[in-house]
């Protein structure tokens, strides 16, 4: 039981919030064990470095220990915590919003054609959404992966309807010209390319 | 439209099962970061009982150093010299060659040889060890006059005359008179006739004139009641009353009943003293400190501010509970016997943590802890068009309000002695001076207030009091004070316009050191 890694493979969920629930520090590292690399996934698509997703990991799994006493288990634990993640990639996005506020944008012709992007590994992924302007990453996220809809977006970060809609339409845009790219690239050499 | 779909639901099963593993550094400042809040609760919540813990230990040891220190230190030398005496006196009883040695009692029949040999004959069977190790047992002595008159003071004496040299003199005289052939023969005729007492009297009132068989039997006169006193004087006051009485060889007077006048007078001018120095506790000034909790049970925002989404952000601000320190100067003058009167100048802060959900920032690229102040001043007609609330996930801010607080208030003793105690009620006015808002978070700005028409707060505010406070005496001028107490303000803290009203409830320990002018 001493050993953090064990109890995070042997223990169940309700084991895992309980434990955390007591203040148990090894609990409390199993359970970060078991859901820091997911996590770190998350907070990698809301940042631009790793060392700033790993800053906004940390913040999030304190909030975590804190508000595990609160945790109602309506939802899975999983999903519990990426919300925290998110909320808290949020709130350090928000700040660079704001000096860097988000507006309408014109309307994009998305490209002609399917793009799959079945043969592209999730780190290539990871590094084109990072790639993409700061308000359009977010919009991005928050609509295509984490599935909250334009009015929710608008509500969150405090800008109106259509501005997340445009946002996210450039975003969508430039994700796919760049995934025709290592289609074609794909097509051409057999694998992905190396961005 | 399902293309669409399709890209979005590609993307999110993309990173279903993504994982990338975060660098060692990061359980690290996890764990540093739970360890660090886990002890600033604890530190909050241990402050309050930490102070009230300092307090009372200070007030123990205080209370512990004058009991023992205290009433041995006023009368100086004679308790010291008198146990000194005690513990020779027990040596003495098992040393037949020491010098002086007179011991009574049925330990001194078998060791004591020559002189010592007649005061075995003396009958002292029921007496306990006249060389008693504690001062009690000379008070229950003194119910023994042929004891007490008769055993312990030669016996006493003789040894601090052999050990002691603050006042060889007088003592080694008196040690020597122990000896006298005279004194022993004496000492026998007393025993035969039980009234030993005279010993003591006959080896000081004739300490002058080793022949003086006339002042032996004058002292023979004297009744056991006499006695009594003597010795008990002897205990209190000790070595400066038989000075006296050996410095006047040729008084006529008979030097036990002088003795006894003057202790006499002595002992009711202490007594009148005493009472005295209890009456003139009139004027005093004192500083302190207090500690303690708040809490507002009956905060209320009203309808004005549900306009704004941080309604709840007040809500939070207002009836956060907190902890609240305070120090300054006081004075105070006694009305009547019981009534007191007390007032003073104290610095009081009040500090609370509450959680916000949203932040304020301006063009300038401030961003500031959402606070009542924030809320107010966005609230405002005038208010700045750059200013923003920007809502966020929940963290922690500590609200800081310092104020100058003037007590006035009347006290009543109950108890009115070395220790006292008295209730305490009365008013206290609350100067507001600023408020600070230090936001948890990182990158937002901590941000003072002060009042003013900016405020939200008001700048004068009236409170309650009602306290107790348990004092001792510590020497003539100087009383240690515990007070407990409470503070209830009389007006909301907030002004009427913002439409939020909170009166917190405060209650705290103080600890105070009074001096006492007269």
């Amino acid at each position: 039981m001493q050993n953090g890694r064990i109890i995070g493979f042997m223990l169940s969920e309700e084991e895992l919030i309980d434990g955390c629930r007591k203040g148990d520090r090894s609990f409390q590292k199993a359970l970060y064990d078991r859901y820091c690399r997911k996590m770190l996934v998350v907070c990698l698509r809301y940042s631009k470095s790793t060392a700033e997703a790993e800053d906004i990991l940390q913040e999030a799994f304190v909030k975590v220990f804190h508000g595990i006493k609160n945790f109602r288990q309506e939802s899975k634990l999983e999903t519990w915590i990426t919300r925290i993640m998110v909320n808290t990639a949020l709130n350090v996005q928000r700040k660079k919003l704001y000096l860097y506020p988000m507006v309408d944008v014109e309307e994009i012709n998305l490209p002609a054609g399917e793009v799959s992007i079945s043969n592209i590994h999730f780190e290539q992924l990871l590094e084109m959404i990072q790639a993409l302007p700061h308000g359009c990453q977010i919009v991005f996220n928050l609509f295509a992966i984490e599935g909250f809809s334009h009015k929710e977006i608008a509500e969150q970060l405090g800008i109106s309807e259509g501005t997340s809609k445009s946002q996210f339409a450039r975003a969508k845009s430039l994700l796919q010209q760049r995934l025709l790219k290592e289609s074609t690239y794909y097509e051409r050499y057999g694998e992905a390319k190396k961005i | 439209m399902e293309r669409r779909k399709k890209f979005e639901e590609s993307f999110r099963d993309a990173f279903d099962d993504a994982e990338v593993s975060p660098s060692e550094n990061v359980w690290i400042n996890v764990e540093l970061d739970l360890e660090k809040a886990d002890g600033g609760k604890m530190k909050r919540r241990l402050l309050f009982y930490k102070l009230l813990a300092a307090a009372s230990v200070a007030f123990a040891l205080a209370v512990t150093g004058i009991a023992f220190y205290g009433p041995i230190g006023g009368q100086d030398g004679p308790l010291a010299e008198r146990k000194e005496h005690d513990n020779t006196a027990n040596s003495a009883g098992t040393n037949a060659d020491a010098p002086g040695t007179l011991t009574p009692g049925p330990a001194a029949n078998s060791s004591t040889a020559g002189s010592a040999s007649e005061t075995a004959s003396l009958p002292y069977p029921d007496h306990p060890a006249s060389a008693s190790s504690s001062s009690r047992a000379d008070t229950e002595s003194a119910a023994h006059p042929q004891v007490t008159a008769a055993a312990p003071s030669p016996s006493d004496i003789a040894s601090a005359g052999t050990l002691r040299s603050e006042a060889p003199t007088s003592n080694q005289y008196l040690a020597q008179h122990t000896h006298d052939k005279n004194t022993t023969r004496s000492i026998t005729d007393n025993s035969n006739n039980k009234k030993t007492d005279g010993i003591t009297a006959d080896g000081i009132a004739a300490g002058q004139d080793q022949n003086s068989e006339t002042a032996y039997g004058d002292a023979l006169l004297l009744k056991d009641s006499d006695l009594q006193p003597v010795f008990a004087r002897n205990i209190t006051i000790g070595k400066p009353e038989l000075t006296p009485a050996v410095a006047e060889p040729h008084s006529n007077a008979d030097p036990f009943k002088l003795m006894m006048a003057r202790l006499a007078d002595e002992e009711k001018a202490m007594q009148k003293d005493e009472k005295e120095n209890d009456r003139q506790e009139s004027l005093w000034t004192s500083v302190g400190m207090a500690a303690g909790g708040f809490n507002t049970v009956n905060g209320n925002v009203s309808s004005a501010l549900t306009t704004l989404s941080s309604n709840s952000l007040a809500n939070e601000q207002i009836k956060a509970s907190g902890v609240t320190y305070s120090f300054g100067l006081s004075m105070g003058t006694k009305l009547s016997k019981r009534w007191v009167l007390q007032g003073g100048v104290n610095y009081l802060n009040q500090s609370s943590d509450y959680t916000a959900t949203g932040f304020v920032g301006d063009s300038r690229q401030s961003f500031f802890a959402a606070s009542v102040n924030n809320i107010e001043q966005l609230n405002a007609a005038d208010a700045k068009q750059d200013a923003k609330y920007v809502p966020s996930t929940p963290y922690s801010v500590n609200n800081s309000l310092a104020f100058v607080s003037v007590p006035l208030q009347a006290g009543y003793l109950v108890l009115n002695n070395k220790f006292s105690i008295q209730l305490n009620a009365g008013l206290s006015t609350d100067l507001f001076l600023q408020n600070t808002v230090t936001p948890q978070g990182e990158g937002l700005k901590k941000e003072t207030q002060k009042s003013g028409d900016d405020s939200p707060y008001r700048t004068v505010n009236f409170s309650g009091l009602a306290g107790t406070e348990f004092s001792y005496k510590v020497g003539q001028h100087y009383r240690i004070a515990i007070n407990p107490g409470i503070r209830y303000p009389l007006n909301s803290i907030y002004k009427s316009d913002i439409g939020i009203e909170a009166t917190p409830l405060t209650f705290d320990v103080g600890l105070n050191f009074r001096y006492i002018f007269h």
